[in-house]
């Protein structure tokens, strides 16, 4: 006969319940966050470079990408935030 | 190049860290206290704490560490426990104050700057401290603040994280798992407030709860799928890791992650669900997709040789269940893209994923590597793995979906 689900709870057989989920990707950090950023940033201006030379159409677009990503790691350097929630 | 410019990147695994007031703002007074809140605890006290091996002496600072407090039980990791049992050199530096984490990862406002930069227009979110499936509540005593708990939860990602964009995220909701009929009221309260899918734990046996093939969910699936909404299953949510041979690396572990959705794929084609439930879908979060061809030929290969004497289905094959109910989604799975893999897993049931704010995650060349990964597949189907197969299964505004003639951004 099939249990309920408080038996399945509250049973003697009850299995122990993990504290915690297992997953093991660590939380992109600050410091890894800005690591990338720094150089995304640089591959991009490299990028642009060439770009005003060779292909003037991508311009635009990549100028609006390295605003965002300046924004971004401005935004980073704001340690208080989360404490201010 | 496949990915066009104009078609919408969504991914269908992404997480929040919830802020130290999800809970405090939204529990009754009488429950403050014993609700989930925030403690600061001087780093020099917390190797009283069982932290399960962590060697957080190594990590005193001067700053106090911050953990959640839910009724007496401390919770180890404010972002994800992720790190439970390993050695130090074997993970990267956790934050352990919010103060230390990117301000996407809790702020709806700042993820979309993130998003932005990624390529990334819509995300469905995940939780972290209640756990991949919000399970958190299971481990509660008092099940009155439990359920307040999961309400509290799922409020939020309703009216304060999706209301801040309700056009790029996705409102995923959690179940108070531990009662049917609260799931089911649950349910219906929550598609009221515009919910457009629902977690459950990949191996709900693991945590005490009926598993696919008894009785006590099929009221919940019957909401579910009269709502027409999907349930979301995250690898790891169900509470169990594969399990790693004594004095294995931890690489054999994070190898074999997918193992758990294949398992679970496994027990729902063999299961009684999708049979008695012909309108259900289920998301399969996290766990890739290179995978889902083998396991189907598999299962379709063990169906034609031993149903006779089983109480399984004897007229529809494994694959057709899968094919017709369930889909995957990937952050990098190259063979699963190859021609003639993909259209086996079904170019119907792929969807993409960014997995931020996990260091997993190709943050910000999201959009770059997806553009990438696609240059050998047609245009539909790009669009379909990026983003018509999400506004499709999660009924996300499909009439918002990318267009050729959409300024792009």
């Amino acid at each position: 006969m099939a249990k309920s689900i408080d038996e399945h709870l509250f049973g003697d057989d009850r299995h122990e319940i993990v504290a915690d989920d297992w997953d093991d990707q660590d939380l992109l950090t600050k410091d890894e966050a800005g690591q990338r950023l720094e150089a995304t940033i640089r591959a991009t201006e490299a990028e642009l470079e060439q770009a005003r030379v060779s292909a003037p159409q991508r311009v635009p677009q990549l100028e609006l990408f390295l605003r965002r990503a300046h924004a971004a790691l401005g935004l980073y350097g704001n340690g208080e935030a989360g404490e201010t929630k | 190049m496949p990915l066009q410019p104009w078609m919408k990147l969504l991914s269908t695994d992404d997480h929040v860290i919830e802020h130290p007031k999800v809970w405090t703002d939204r529990l009754p007074a009488k429950y403050q206290d014993l609700g989930p809140h925030i403690v600061e605890l001087d780093p020099r006290d917390v190797g009283q704490i069982n932290l399960a091996g962590m060697d957080v002496q190594q990590h005193v600072q001067a700053k106090p560490i911050q953990q959640w407090k839910y009724e007496d039980r401390l919770y180890p990791n404010i972002g994800l426990n992720a790190v439970a049992g390993k050695p130090r050199e074997e993970y990267g530096f956790d934050p352990v104050r919010f103060d230390e984490m990117i301000p996407g990862c809790y702020d709806p406002v700042a993820r979309l700057v993130d998003m932005d930069l990624d390529g990334v227009w819509g995300a469905l979110n995940f939780p972290s401290f209640a756990r991949f499936a919000c399970t958190v509540f299971l481990d509660g005593k008092d099940k009155e603040l439990s359920l307040l708990g999961v309400q509290a939860y799922n409020d939020w990602m309703l009216d304060e994280w999706c209301a801040a964009a309700p056009d790029r995220y996705v409102p995923l909701m959690g179940l108070p798992y531990w009662d049917e009929e609260l799931c089911v009221q649950e349910v219906h309260r929550t598609m009221a407030k515009g919910a457009k899918a629902f977690m459950f734990p990949e191996g709900p046996s693991n945590l005490g709860l009926p598993s696919f093939f008894e009785e006590g969910w099929d009221r919940l699936w019957s909401a579910i799928e009269d709502v027409g909404a999907p349930v979301a299953m995250h690898f790891g949510g169900g509470g169990r890791a594969p399990q790693a041979a004594p004095g294995a690396p931890l690489a054999t572990v994070i190898t074999t992650f997918s193992t758990n959705s294949m398992a679970t794929l496994t027990d729902l084609i063999f299961s009684p669900v999708f049979h008695k439930h012909p309108k259900l879908k289920v998301g399969l979060n996290e766990g890739g997709i290179g995978w889902i061809p083998y396991i189907l030929e598999r299962a379709d290969y063990v169906w034609e040789r031993h149903r006779y004497y089983q109480n399984v289905n004897q007229t529809i094959r494994p694959s057709e269940l899968y094919r017709k109910h369930v889909h995957g989604c990937y952050i990098a799975d190259d063979f699963g893209l190859r021609d003639g893999v993909r259209e086996t897993i079904g170019i119907d049931n792929i969807t993409f994923e960014s997995d931020y704010p996990h260091s997993d995650s190709n943050w910000p060349h999201s959009r770059k590597i997806a553009e990438e990964t696609m240059l050998h597949i047609p245009d539909d189907e790009a669009h379909k793995i990026a983003e018509l197969n999400v506004r499709r299964l999660y009924n996300f505004r499909p009439e918002e979906a990318g267009k050729p003639t959409d300024p792009v951004a």
